[in-house]
């Protein structure tokens, strides 16, 4: 039997998490394929043109392990810590799932990522059992290793990387979901574009675990996202720890929390005196302008530190 | 006495400004949303908030010009935007150079006893009694308007001649605003309930029955809407508005206290087509199209504001309703881009082709090929 796992949204925090638990669940694990032009022009189609970008591409991602596998895993994230929900649009997944590939309706299954790891795992035990796997094979336990995925594909690009003698290089920090930092497609290949312009990049994820809650704490009323909770800790960090020289922004268009939180970031970043760049991605996104604002953007920086 | 503001929403600037004159505050009522509020909060507001935040700005910003020295605004936890806009807005009103108190009521974190140490510092007559009367004066004038309108879109659809309605309603809201005790709410409110019922209409017409679902302000507020109630409502069309302020209330703020299921029923009647509760008024949207299919009213129009994203997991849904239950649909998306002629085009071909749709079934009398406008 073949579990297939769509590589998309939260698929950069939990991704091994389930991985691991199917293979020792004895199914043979299929992983979609990392993001494509095809992926996106597959998942747009099915889509209604209002949905964002990152949708879209789990809707490709879906329809494209949908061959390859005998189910389809899809996460249903609600809340995935006390107190903090995502995005509605992830809360509703399942049902987008359900009608914009009505086809695929018997192949998928849903896995309710829930506060803790008791609850994610209870669920793919769930899921499990209705799978028709003996209880027998069902691991006792899950491994935790959230945030993995994420820093394997930061590993893959280089980071983080050996500090240089002299401190030369400049330090810039890219807030924004895992999604859109981690899928290369998506963000056009930032982090190739980066290297090329010789600058060391952090991202929140790779903020020590031990410095959660720090930056969202200090909101003045508490903030329901998860996902704009990480970014206010990892902007906490890289102000206070890290020093950076700069940020950049990135974000699907017409992104409903980042609407919000993108904003109070910035806020926080311009009093902080600190550059930020901010770049959307859709559809649409051309190549060739976003390296021309970013080879301005890191040269802006260079020139403010040589003159600061 | 304090000068309090508060954000237009629909006609609630009516009871609101009982409820804080009761309390002790000088209430300033923004100006009418025009134009220039909307263009005033699009300047301050991020680019994709959604478009209630940023006439909320705008409002803030004509009272503030007016005198205002706090402003009142509503929170909430999730997952919608709507729970963070007084946190943003607050920043976004600092940022801009606006010094103003900004006073945000929501549902105590901790104990109960936070919401009234709050109550307590902001209104100056704050005794149980005062409260008590003071909410009550404001429901009685709440409840008046949403059963007069209620009632208006029915007869509207119906009246002889155009605009009647229209004009009973604004001279009632004007008398129910200037209505200070209790008996003259009263007296108020009935005597224009009968005027209501008393306005001449045509017997014979069957009217298209339509439901008004999707995002609360976007519904209740008609000068974001384009008036579409009264302008489908002039075109000879029955609205039935599926979000009243005062349903509101009791649904969404007091039944969540007491009753943690009440949406179940919700949930229940929406459950072949969304499964889960999305925040905002997605859940809402997608059910009340399902009633509307199940009880063969002629069409649905959503309203909803660019990036909202529990409006937009409805539209993802809507289509399989309205497939499934033979309903058609047509969704509006507004922002501050959205031009009058384009929405009144839509509206108007959509009404065509609900006729078309009615004839076509058999459901409409011979005479009746010819839309009503």
């Amino acid at each position: 039997m073949k579990v297939g796992i769509p590589r998309a949204l939260l698929y950069y925090w939990y991704g091994f998490t389930w991985r691991t638990f199917w293979e020792e669940a004895g199914t043979e694990v299929v992983v979609s394929a990392p993001t494509e032009r095809s992926t996106v022009t597959v998942g747009s189609k099915a889509s209604v043109d209002e949905l964002c970008l990152p949708i879209k591409i789990f809707l490709g991602h879906v329809r494209q392990v949908a061959h390859q596998a005998d189910w389809v895993m899809i996460p249903h994230l609600i809340k995935v810590e006390a107190g903090a929900y995502l995005c509605p649009k992830f809360i509703g997944l399942p049902d987008i799932v359900a009608h914009a590939c009505p086809d695929l309706r018997d192949k998928c299954f849903t896995v309710t990522v829930g506060r803790n790891h008791l609850d994610m795992f209870q669920s793919l035990k769930r899921s499990a059992l209705r799978l028709g796997i003996p209880e027998r094979q069902i691991p006792r336990e899950l491994k935790a290793n959230n945030r993995l995925p994420a820093l394997y594909e930061l590993a893959k690009a280089g980071y983080p990387r050996q500090p240089e003698a002299e401190g030369g290089r400049l330090r810039i920090g890219i807030l924004g979901h895992p999604y859109c930092i981690y899928d290369r497609c998506f963000n056009l290949d930032i982090f190739d574009k980066l290297n090329g312009l010789d600058v060391d990049i952090f991202t929140p994820e790779m903020m020590p675990e031990h410095m959660a809650g720090l930056g969202s704490g200090q909101l003045n009323k508490e903030l329901f996202w998860t996902l704009g909770r990480s970014q206010f800790d990892a902007l906490e960090w890289m102000l206070g720890k890290l020093k950076v020289d700069g940020f950049i922004h990135l974000s699907p268009f017409a992104c409903g929390p980042e609407a919000m939180i993108g904003d109070m970031l910035e806020r926080r970043i311009r009093r902080a005196g600190l550059p930020i760049l901010k770049l959307f991605f859709e559809e649409h996104s051309g190549e060739a302008g976003m390296i021309t604002r970013l080879e301005a953007f890191i040269d802006l920086i260079r020139y403010r530190s040589r003159v600061c | 006495m304090l000068k309090a503001t508060f954000p237009h929403i629909g006609n609630s600037y009516i009871p609101f400004r009982t409820l804080l004159t009761e309390l002790g505050l000088d209430p300033v009522i923004p100006p009418p949303i025009t134009q220039r509020t909307i263009s005033l909060g699009t300047q301050i507001a991020p680019e994709f908030a959604c478009f209630p935040l940023k006439v909320n700005l705008g409002n803030y910003i004509e009272a503030i010009e007016k005198g205002a020295e706090m402003i009142l605004m509503a929170g909430g936890v999730g997952p919608c935007r709507f729970g963070y806009y007084g946190e943003v807005q607050r920043e976004i009103l600092r940022d801009a150079g606006y010094s103003v108190e900004f006073f945000v009521l929501e549902a105590p974190k901790t104990h109960p006893r936070e919401l009234w140490e709050k109550i307590k510092r902001v209104f100056p007559r704050h005794r149980a009694p005062d409260l008590l009367r003071a909410v009550r004066k404001a429901w009685v004038k709440a409840d008046a308007l949403d059963r007069f309108d209620r009632m208006a879109n029915h007869v509207r659809a119906r009246e002889e001649k155009k605009g009647e309605v229209s004009r009973l309603q604004n001279r009632f809201y004007q008398q129910l605003d200037q209505a200070d005790s209790m008996g003259e709410i009263r007296r108020v409110a009935d005597g224009f309930l009968e005027e209501l019922k008393a306005v001449p209409v045509r017997k014979e017409s069957q009217p298209l029955r339509i439901r008004l679902v999707g995002e609360i302000y976007m519904v209740l507020e008609p000068s974001v809407n384009f008036h579409i109630e009264r302008v489908l409502g002039e075109m000879g069309v029955d609205v039935e508005r599926t979000i009243y302020f005062t349903d509101w209330v009791k649904e969404t703020l007091l039944k969540s206290i007491y009753d943690p299921n009440w949406r179940e029923p919700l949930l229940a009647v929406a459950r072949p087509y969304l499964k889960n509760f999305v925040g905002g008024h997605g859940l809402e949207t997608v059910a009340h199209t399902v009633e509307a299919g199940v009880n063969r009213y002629d069409g649905v129009i959503q309203l909803a504001p660019f990036t909202c994203m529990p409006e937009i997991v409805a539209m993802q849904v809507l289509p399989a309703v309205s497939r499934d239950l033979d309903i058609p649909y047509l969704t509006l998306i507004i922002d501050e881009h959205a031009a009058e002629a384009g929405i009144m085009t839509r509206l108007e071909a959509f009404i065509d082709l609900l006729y078309y749709h009615r004839n076509s079934q058999g459901g409409g009398k011979a005479g009746e090929a010819v839309s009503g406008y």
